[in-house]
């Protein structure tokens, strides 16, 4: 879990110029594993982005090959039970991945970091407010409240990536709150913070100015680490029927209707579970690069 | 520590009544409201108001709520629309295999994952510790529907020599028991035991650069003795924590792989609840689900603070 404390002394008053974007893009570039990461993850948003170049198939169409083929040159991935080309749907499959990711994952961070800065800035009771709401979201197992959310809202019309996205953003917006508002108390103690104060600077001209930047680099590592989160739980909610529904090409739907007969082709279920899996693992790495690029202690 | 301990019970009451609100209102996020979803299509206006009025829904909602938090707290969870038996006795049948299954997923977690994170930390950026942190990113990204698929395929399809459906009660049959449990408890543990490796490593790796580790080893004690006597009893504290919060989460867990195994403990319960919209079934699940897992984490609060005084004055 990426903790505030890692940052502490690289609060910069709003004056003081930053580190220039070329200094911090070589030394990002330095940190292989992070860059490793980052370029996996490329390389699912150019599939997602142009999946209907890449894909050699429509990915609902049913006559694309025969059912149930193993992988060959017609169909790299096999097809599947409805004789569906499984490579086409990987693909077509990275852009639901993507688009739940950033709707969720921003809309958490928005959220979250709207309710942390404000706790942590005016602390006393709306304090004690974000403080509850956050442990009471903390209260349940993740996947439980995204189930329940996503269950509950889902039939109101809706188109189906709807109530998975809010259902993600509920139980990831708690996590930014967190961060943002252990960093907001870091940023509040800092010197130049009172100064602005002292020098008659209102409210929201000092979160603008002084403490939403700050804030910003912790989040940042956040939300690396929640968008693999909503892609894992995207896939988690399809695979128990409360995503979406099939035919539409969700990794997670993909290895539901896989796993009935996976004895009789097993690469139906492999190449999506293998999509999520190296995606995840693309973010998780590049969380990790940006933890160490932020920590000062590391450098 | 006796005040640590009330102030944790306190807060522990506290949340699992912000639970029940939570788990109460959230029926009232059903587009329309739950009547209508279930009656509405075939039944008139009139009777749909009756059955409205036998739920007690047109009451106000904190009568009803009152009302409803009373009965549970009885544990009377009412009846499952859709199969009519009683709640309660479902769960009291579910429960114990749910916390089976997470027993046994948080035992392979406990054992790999800190002899495994131990071994690494003796010999940093060694052949082991390269493999050992490969599996732990590994494991983290895993869903476990798609590990549990290919543990179905290799050990019950390939290999055949475990069940790959059902559940053995422990009292009916131990050894059949484990053996329906081995690849669901694998499937569902591997991502605790990446991260308690993860936290075990690192957490070996830091206490092992401290001073009294170099003084330890500067007065002769043997390398043995350093690791088993100074080091790991200090980095077991974060590990233990972390031990904690994960066997929680392997409840939200039990959700998925007893779906997958048709292991009728209380996670297929409430997934089966949530896909026939049996709403009364699936707020009992949650209360339950979540009520243990605030209730295993408060434990593992109890014990970091009872492992280090430290964190008993804050």
């Amino acid at each position: 879990m990426a903790e505030a404390a890692n940052t502490t002394g690289t609060w910069q008053p709003a004056a003081r110029r930053r580190e220039g974007p070329g200094r911090a893009w070589r030394r990002f570039v330095r940190h292989r594993p992070a860059v490793v990461g980052a370029a996996v993850i490329v390389m699912y948003l150019l599939a997602a982005l142009f999946a209907d170049v890449l894909a050699p198939y429509d990915p609902l169409d049913m006559g694309a090959g025969s059912r149930l083929t193993g992988p060959d040159i017609a169909h790299w991935f096999g097809t599947d039970e409805f004789g569906r080309d499984v490579l086409s749907r990987v693909i077509y499959g990275a852009r639901i991945a993507f688009v739940v990711g950033v709707l969720s994952a921003t809309g958490a961070a928005v959220v979250g970091m709207f309710i942390g800065v404000l706790g942590g800035y005016f602390g006393g009771l709306l304090d004690r407010g974000v403080t509850m709401l956050i442990d009471l979201v903390f209260a349940f197992p993740t996947i439980l409240l995204a189930v329940a959310v996503a269950a509950f809202l889902t039939g109101g019309g809706m188109p189906p990536s709807v109530p998975v996205i809010i259902a993600l953003c509920v139980v990831q917006a708690p996590h930014f709150a967190r961060v943002a508002r252990g960093a907001t108390l870091a940023i509040k103690a800092q010197p130049f913070v009172e100064a602005a104060q002292v020098l008659g600077g209102t409210h929201p001209r000092i979160i603008r100015s002084h403490i939403a930047p700050n804030v910003v680099a912790p989040l940042l590592v956040q939300f690396a680490l929640s968008f693999s989160y909503a892609i894992l739980a995207e896939s988690s909610l399809s695979f128990l029927g409360v995503g979406h529904p099939p035919p539409a090409p969700s990794w997670g739907a993909m290895l539901t209707g896989a796993y009935g007969y996976v004895e009789r082709a097993p690469w139906a279920a492999f190449f999506p579970g293998m999509a999520i899996t190296l995606l995840i693992l693309g973010f998780n790495i590049l969380g990790d690069g940006l933890r160490d690029f932020f920590d000062p202690t590391r450098r | 520590m006796s005040r640590y301990i009330a102030q944790k019970l306190i807060s522990l009451l506290l949340v699992q009544f912000g639970i029940s609100v939570v788990v109460f209102y959230m029926i009232r996020l059903v587009p329309g409201d739950a009547v209508d979803f279930i009656y509405g299509l075939y039944m008139s206006s009139g009777r749909i108001e009756e059955i409205r009025a036998l739920w007690g829904l047109d009451r106000p909602i904190v009568v009803q709520y009152v009302e409803w938090i009373g009965r549970v707290l009885q544990l009377d969870f009412g009846r499952s629309i859709v199969s009519g038996y009683p709640i309660a006795d479902e769960i009291f049948a579910r429960l114990p295999v749910t916390l089976h299954l997470s027993f046994m997923a948080g035992t392979w977690s406990v054992i790999f994952g800190v002899t495994l994170g131990v071994i690494a930390s003796r010999y940093p950026n060694g052949k082991v510790d390269g493999l050992v942190t490969t599996t732990g990113i590994l494991g983290l990204a895993m869903p476990h529907f798609w590990l549990a698929t290919l543990l179905v395929l290799v050990f019950a399809v390939y290999l055949n020599i475990l069940p790959s459906v059902g559940y053995t009660s422990l009292f009916e049959d131990p050894i059949e028991s484990t053996r329906s449990l081995m690849l669901p408890s694998l499937a569902l543990g591997t991502t605790m035991a990446a991260a308690v490796m993860r936290m075990a490593r690192s957490a070996m790796l830091d206490v092992l650069g401290h001073d009294y580790i170099r003084t330890a080893r500067a007065k002769g004690v043997r390398e043995r003795r350093v690791f088993s006597r100074h080091a790991l009893r200090n980095a077991f504290i974060p590990v233990l924590t972390l031990i904690g919060t994960e066997t929680g989460k392997l409840l939200g867990g039990s959700l998925i792989i007893e779906q997958i195994f048709a292991i009728p403990g209380i996670g297929q319960y409430a997934v089966e609840a949530v896909l026939s919209r049996d709403y009364p079934v699936l707020q009992a699940t949650m209360i339950v689900i979540a009520g243990s897992y605030v209730i295993i984490n408060t434990l593992a609060d109890l014990g970091y603070g009872l492992l280090d005084p430290r964190v008993r004055y804050d």
